[in-house]
């Protein structure tokens, strides 16, 4: 139902200094001048939160009214005859700036806002040359450092916008304003150190120098060049400007409304530059010689790696394997599977993001069938209820976040959170449901259950999917057992989401990687998709890296071809996972590019073992990563910084990026690279540069047709017809045995992707927030006090893990959002598949359900 | 009243050199005194200057007025934040004798720069008295400046308050809890509301709202929807899995507080009580909680099962209720306080409905009911799905062709609405004046009419009329004229002779009002009560002339409202505090202010407001028509977030300060 009386609904025709405009009541005068032209000059006022009307600048005069009238918090109405500029407005705008400068310092000259300050420009646009006023001096009051975020007071005019922004457009809400009158200032809610998500957003809307990250001192605005290109952390897609003065990255910015993120970044896309120029760096070519390796030049690289793989042509059709990369550029990820099948004649490629296949996410884009699987932000927005289905919103993916509370002010849409613990999110969030980890599949069936009987019991959804008699015979086959697994407080919560879903209509089903990851993900995935077509809903699958999405549409898989197009030639290898392959066949050459296989890989020690099993490893990256030292010829190519190419992100966007910097090194984009060792191999593939990648791109695989202009995918071509609503039943999980954890992963933005592991000032927030998490090498273990109480365990407690083949020490954090029963570690921590720990003299098996599964396809 | 001077909004009074019995009057109201002790001499406020007597120093009470604006300013505005702390350091210096001409030529630019763009009334509002002691006062600022005055050193109570917080009963910060709103901060919004009200679910939908009645917006259009943003707050907690406020200081003083009656006050008091850590018993006559906001208004008004989460939270503070116990039978004071209670809070309200005083009332009548007792029927029995409650025999409930409610107020429309929604086609309502002076809310007034009900105007009740098996069958009636005006200048109703008929209806209710219900007061010959039948008490703390007794609600004012017998509960519990603590019991010179304030009065419905006006008021949606005649369903729907969001952007944060000057110092 729409709430807005139909009035709002109408327009509303004023005057600006003279000029007739029509604008849709509700419109600020403000907003109603800038549609003429008219620019009336502001300090606090931000387009993506609601009014401040802090500084009093954006005075106006109203016809009829005495005196001025702030534009940016009052409505136009009809029939208004406004005036932007006039003697006595500019008397008041002065005075209004002059009340900041009153006690301001003259700090100009050393601030890292000089040249870019809001105030400096006001200062100077109002032509204010004297000081009125004086009031007692302020004494000089320290710099407050919370980490990447500092507060200088002194310089602060405490025009809100740090405070608004954070609560409204970030869902944090940490700061506030402490104390009254002249003596107020900005501090944390709490007053203790700022504790949030680290975005940054304050500092980018801080109209002087008072908010600053510490990470840039180096560079004034005027000194920079800036590049727009895309954040490359993960499959959001960002838009940001690098800064560089000198050949050197100081900072990254986003502007108000950059791209589809609208200029909002996360803390890793504002702060996790420094991966690009630090020492870790590959800079030339390198073989293996004994134990250490030698750098060489590339054609030397080249005409060694292209008589090594020459040689085990005579191996036949599985001698070559080879791993793409989900950080890597479209252009790259096609040229690499280009090389394979056309220099190599081998299929024998795979990516660690393979929905279609064999990675952790087995089967999930299977199960898209007829459904359009992307989604694009606009769509998005438009939602009336977001369900999160085993996503934590504030790690993966943030700045989704930001586009659905922009539904929620916007629109009133809702957000229903569905975890394994329980979740967090901004605006407190209608639902928040916990299931445990063994039963996500059981209880995307009840809900499935859940919604099919309320719409049964009348009303209906608009947009819907007819439930077919064959398809609700074939869910209430597995719907009483479902239901039984699930407790009853779950099972009554479910029932009201199914309730909530039907009421608000148009939901957005958003599933995380919990859920992408699970050994059921096939199946949940299936259940999910069934419940956006029965709802008339849409589904966001929230991909972990840039280009998760790209290097699937590029065919880096054994099975499919560019563009999903079938791969039939059985001569080009017989498919199973990399390790089985490895191990079961005579290959005789890996090639890894742009992926970090050992840190990764859900079974990284077996794929240790493959490695060590072939006789030549190549290794393509831009790190001294565990992997490359585990290669006998390392190749060094570039950041996402340093090139240019595209990335397809998880609305289907193919955007472009450019490079900021020269790249490092000797290092050459992956694309260039294989193009190159094609050519050594006798085999020129012909390109001259990335856009003529791009434009074959454009050409060969369907879908991508609008790459040279950065536009979206279209998938329509590719859909497959399938039965409208299907289910798998995959057989119940097997559980841990009594006294057994089950082990799950804990994300943390701060240190989620590669990138992220060398950039020193985001590992520092994790060294803060976590305490001693790498510094001394105990990160935490996060148990339900009741488990805690029943192990022994207290707060703070050692913890030995050990997994086959490492251990580590770890502490005990007692959290009641943890299930009952589980045990929860960071994300990059060993994953094993089943873990010893040790506290007090007392072992206690945790178990990876998916380790203990294996993966179940559906 | 005579005043020395008075530039109260900009009527100028100046007495000044005239002969005391000559002065001129002043249309301002303050009180003589500022307590009993001491005497009140000036007020500086929002709406100018009034200067009762002498002795009073103009000069050093602008520059505690000035300070007291810096201090009350929320720092969300440049001009006042800075504005303000400029002007206070030059009045510093002019009050340190160090000033110059040139001081108050700035202070005059100052106050218009500040009143003309800050953000609210502190901003807007408050440099108004400056300048009019600039402008009446010249000569005493002269002498400062001079050198030649120092400054006295009298005392100077002052107050930040609102139009709609001045009156609100319990004084709740209402422009900061729209402004939260405002800032999508629900939490905070409704943190801000309990400070003033555990209600806000009821209050939010049953509130007579007299803030809204006192609210500047309807100088430009159309005032805030203050109440119905206050249930968005608390519907959004209810809503969302918000985790609620806990009580950190649960149980943690030893005084066991006995609170008599589960109803607003009651509620609110143990509410009040439970954060400042005692234990609090609530025993209830009822098997339900609410007293009259659950058995007095209609489920459609407040759905109970809503409600019961109100109570509920209040319980999980530590609260505990005792229900169906009879106060003064079951239990006594002797008997609790031999179980160890320190304290009693008496808010048993007042439930017994008030005679007609017709003939025939006294015969028992089948078919004759009392207001209160036929809404307590219906919503016992409307109820009985939401909130299944074993104690209460659900009520058989009689279904009569023709109904006749007597009395206009907002019992009387309860009534009405009830009979409307249990399918009875002819529903009247009998009131002896016109349509004008309906005591009932306006906007309830207008549903009945929507839903159906028939206004019997200018007709008073004579006598009750039944058949031989003792069947009412009618109201004799009386038909009213308006009489002469008296010596108010009001025209009273007056019978006219010989217009008796007979109204057919086959049910009768009156609903006229109620008594309150005080039998167990036979055991405290030492509190006294008032010929209405209600308890006398300390009009500031509450407390009757038993110590360890407190009253409040209605069972004091007599039948009023929910937010008033709220108000009271929230004073009382914290003289009931101060009482157990063994501190002396008493108001702050801010609760002081409080009085003075609401005797000047803070909203001015002639003051013209420099706005452009045209933002209209959020409509509140609601139900079906087919829900709101046919069913008990709750008809106001609730804002949406949006909606709720646009309503508080409307708010003009009207806060302003008023000042006493009290010349015998502060209290010691």
């Amino acid at each position: 139902m729409s709430h807005a009386p139909a009035e709002t609904k109408s327009m509303v025709t004023l005057t600006v200094d003279g000029k007739t405009v029509e604008v849709k009541k509700g419109t600020t005068i403000l907003q109603a001048a800038r549609r003429v032209g008219k620019k009336i000059p502001t300090l606090c006022y931000l387009e993506k939160t609601h009014p401040i009307g802090s500084c009093r600048v954006c005075s106006v005069e109203v016809a009829g009214v005495d005196g001025p009238v702030m534009s940016c918090t009052t409505p136009a109405a009809d029939g208004m005859a406004v005036t932007t500029d006039s003697e006595k407005l500019k008397e008041f705008r002065r005075n209004m700036v002059q009340f900041i400068l009153v006690n301001h310092p003259l700090d100009c000259p050393v601030c890292e806002r000089s040249g870019e300050c809001t105030l400096q420009n006001l200062t100077w646009g109002l032509g204010i040359q004297k000081h009125d006023w004086a009031t007692t001096k302020h004494e000089k009051k320290p710099v407050v450092d919370w980490g990447l975020i500092r507060y200088d007071q002194n310089l602060c005019v405490m025009c809100e916008r740090c405070v608004r922004i954070c609560n409204e457009v970030q869902g944090i809400d940490a700061y506030r304003i402490d104390g009254n009158g002249y003596s107020a200032k900005i501090n944390t809610k709490d007053g203790k150190p700022l504790d949030c998500d680290f975005c940054g957003q304050c500092i980018s809307v801080c109209p002087v120098g008072a908010l600053s990250s510490g990470m840039y001192f180096s560079g004034r605005s005027w000194e920079m060049t800036r590049t727009p290109t895309v954040c490359p952390h993960c499959a959001v897609g960002c838009s940001f400007e690098v800064n560089v003065k000198n050949g050197k990255i100081v900072r990254v910015t986003s502007g108000n409304a950059l791209g589809n993120n609208k200029g909002n970044l996360c803390a890793r896309g504002r702060f996790g530059y420094e991966f690009v120029q630090q020492g870790d760096r590959l800079t030339a070519p390198m073989i293996r010689r004994g134990h250490g390796f030698e750098t060489t030049d590339w054609d030397t690289a080249f005409a060694y790696i292209a008589e090594k793989l020459n040689e085990y042509r005579a191996a036949g059709k599985n001698a070559y394997a080879g791993l793409g990369s989900e950080r890597a550029t479209n252009e790259d990820n096609y040229v690499f599977q280009k090389f394979f099948r056309e220099a190599l004649g081998s299929g024998n490629i795979d990516n660690l993001a393979n929905m279609a296949g064999h990675g952790t996410a087995a089967g999930v884009f299977e199960q898209f069938g007829d459904f359009p699987m992307t989604v694009s932000f606009d769509e998005l927005k438009k939602g009336n209820l977001f369900v999160f289905i085993g996503l934590d919103g504030s790690n993966e993916n943030p700045v989704v976040s930001n586009h659905i509370r922009e539904a929620i002010y916007g629109h009133g849409a809702e957000v229903a959170l569905a975890y394994s613990k329980e979740a967090f999110f901004l605006p407190s969030p209608r639902m928040k449901l916990t299931y445990g980890y063994a039963d996500m599949h059981e209880f995307t069936v009840a809900l499935t259950g859940d919604l099919v009987a309320a719409i049964k019991a009348g009303g209906g959804i608009s947009g819907g999917a007819v439930v077919t008699a064959d398809f609700e015979q074939r869910l209430n086959a597995d719907l009483a057992g479902a239901r039984a697994t699930l407790d009853g407080a779950l099972a009554a919560q479910v029932a009201q989401l199914a309730a909530l879903i039907k009421k608000k209509q148009k939901p957005v089903f958003l599933i995380g990687q919990e859920a992408q990851r699970h050994p059921r993900a096939g199946a949940i995935v299936r259940n999910i998709v069934n419940l956006a077509k029965i709802a008339g809903g849409r589904v966001m699958v929230m991909r972990e890296y840039c280009n998760s999405q790209g290097v699937n549409d590029m065919g880096v898989a054994s099975n499919v071809l560019p563009g999903y197009r079938k791969e039939t030639r059985q001569e080009l290898g017989v498919y199973a996972d990399l390790c089985t392959l490895i191990n079961n066949h005579e290959t005789k050459a890996l090639i890894i590019a742009d992926e970090d296989v050992l840190r990764r890989h859900a079974d990284f020690v077996k794929f240790r073992e493959a490695m060590d099993k072939v006789e030549f490893a190549i290794v393509v990256d831009q790190f001294y990563s565990q992997t490359a030292m585990a290669a006998d010829v390392v190749l060094p190519s570039c950041t996402a910084l340093e090139k240019d190419g595209t990335f397809t992100n998880i609305e289907g966007r193919i955007q472009w990026i450019r490079p900021a910097v020269a790249p490092v090194g000797n290092s050459r984009p992956t694309w260039r690279i294989f193009a190159d060792l094609a050519k050594a191999m006798g085999r020129d593939f012909g390109y001259r540069s990335t856009a003529d990648v791009s434009a074959e791109i454009a050409a060969t695989v369907p879908g991508y047709g609008a790459i040279m202009d950065g536009g979206m995918t279209d998938f329509s071509a590719l859909v497959h017809g399938s039965p409208s609503l299907s289910m798998a039943s995959p057989a119940p999980m097997k559980k841990p045995a009594a006294g057994e954890l089950v082990l799950l992963p804990e994300h943390n933005l701060f240190v989620m992707g590669i990138y992220t592991d060398y950039c020193p000032s985001l590992r520092h927030l994790v060294g803060k927030h976590y305490a001693d998490f790498h510094v001394e090498g105990k990160p935490y273990a996060d148990i339900n006090p009741a488990d805690a109480d029943a192990l022994g365990l207290k707060a703070e407690d050692t913890l030995l893990f050990k997994a086959p083949k490492r251990e580590w020490k770890g502490r005990v954090r007692l959290s009641g959002a943890v299930k009952p029963g589980s045990v929860r570690i960071p994300d990059e921590m060993d994953q094993s598949p089943s873990l010893i720990m040790t506290a007090g003299g007392r072992e206690i098996q945790c178990r990876n359900l998916l380790g203990l599964m294996g993966v179940e396809k559906c | 009243m005579k005043v020395l001077f008075s530039s109260w909004l900009d009527v100028i009074v100046d007495n000044r050199g005239k002969a005391r019995d000559a002065w001129d009057d002043a249309k301002v109201k303050l009180p003589e005194t500022y307590d009993v002790a001491r005497k009140m001499t000036a007020f500086m406020g929002w709406g100018g200057i009034v200067i009762l007597d002498e002795p009073f120093d103009i000069v050093e009470m602008a520059a505690n007025y000035v300070k007291a604006l810096q201090k009350s300013s929320c720092a969300k505005c440049f001009p006042c934040r800075v504005g303000t702390k400029v002007m206070e350091d030059i009045f510093a210096r002019i009050v340190a004798g160090q000033g110059t001409e040139g001081d108050l030529t700035q202070l005059e630019g100052l106050c218009e720069t500040i009143s003309r763009n800050s953000k609210c009334g502190i901003g807007q509002l408050g440099p108004g008295p400056i300048v009019d002691s600039f402008k009446y006062f010249r000569k005493e600022y002269q002498e400062y400046v001079l050198g030649k005055k120092k400054g006295p050193g009298y005392f100077y109570p002052n107050k930040t308050t609102a139009p709609c917080t001045a009156a609100c009963p319990t004084g709740m910060d209402i422009p900061l809890y729209i402004e939260q709103i405002k800032e999508g901060d629900f939490a905070g919004s409704l943190a801000t509301i309990r400070t003033a009200s555990p209600m806000a679910c009821s209050l939010g939908r049953a509130c007579f709202h007299p803030c809204e009645n006192n609210c500047r917006r309807e100088n430009v259009e159309r005032s805030l929807a203050i109440c119905k943003l206050k249930r968005f707050a608390w519907d959004y907690e209810d809503l969302h899995a918000a985790e609620k406020p806990g009580n950190p200081n649960r149980h943690t003083r030893p005084e066991k507080v006995a609170v008599i009656g589960a109803g607003p006050s009651g509620l609110s008091a143990a509410y009040y009580l439970l954060l400042e850590g005692f234990p609090v018993t609530i025993f209830e006559k009822l098997p339900t909680p609410g007293g009259a906001a659950w058995t007095g208004i209609p489920h459609y008004r407040i759905p109970k099962d809503v409600m019961m989460r109100e109570v509920n939270y209040i319980e999980d503070l530590g609260g505990e209720i005792k229900y169906s116990v009879t106060f003064g039978k079951d239990e006594t004071f002797a008997s609790l306080r031999a179980k160890g209670y320190k304290a009693f809070f008496v808010a048993t309200g007042g439930d017994l409905s008030k005679a007609m005083g017709v003939e025939g009332e006294d015969k028992n009548y089948q078919g004759v009911y009392g207001g209160i007792a036929a809404l307590k029927e219906i919503v016992e029995f409307t109820t009985k799905d939401a909130v299944p409650n074993p104690a209460i025999k659900v009520p058989v409930l009689a279904k009569p062709k023709k109904v006749l409610v007597v009395g206009g107020g907002n019992t009387a429309m309860d009534c009405v609405r009830s009979w409307i929604r249990l399918g009875c086609k002819d529903v009247n309502i009998v009131y002896r004046r016109t349509k004008k002076e309906l005591p009932a809310d306006p906007h309830e007034v207008h549903e009945s009419e929507d839903e159906g009900v028939n206004y019997c105007f200018m007709l008073a009740p004579t006598k009750l009329v039944a058949d031989a098996g003792g069947k009412v069958i009618g109201l004799e009636c009386q038909k009213m004229e308006m009489g002469p005006p008296d010596e108010s200048g009001r025209r009273k109703p007056v019978p006219v002779p010989g217009s008796e008929h007979l109204v057919e209806g086959d049910m009768v209710i009156s609903a006229i009002g109620q008594d309150c219900d005080i039998f167990f007061l036979k055991e405290v010959p030492d509190v006294k009560i008032t010929k209405w039948k209600t308890i006398i008490t300390n009009e500031e703390t509450f407390q009757t002339a038993v110590p360890d007794i407190f009253a409040g609600g209605d069972v004091v004012s007599g039948p009023l409202n929910l937010v008033t017998a709220v108000g009271h509960a929230r004073r009382a519990a914290q003289c009931m505090g101060q009482f157990l603590r063994g501190e002396p019991v008493g108001i702050s010179d801010e609760q002081r202010m409080e009085k003075v304030i609401a005797t000047i009065g803070v909203y001015d419905k002639n003051e013209k407001i420099p706005l452009p006006g045209g933002w209209a008021r959020q409509e509140m949606p609601i139900c079906d028509r087919q829900d709101k005649i046919g069913s008990f369903k709750e008809v106001e729907l609730g804002y949406s977030l949006e909606a709720a969001v646009d309503e508080a952007s409307r708010c003009m944060r009207c806060y302003v300060v008023g000042m006493a000057c009290v010349p015998e110092g502060a209290s010691k």
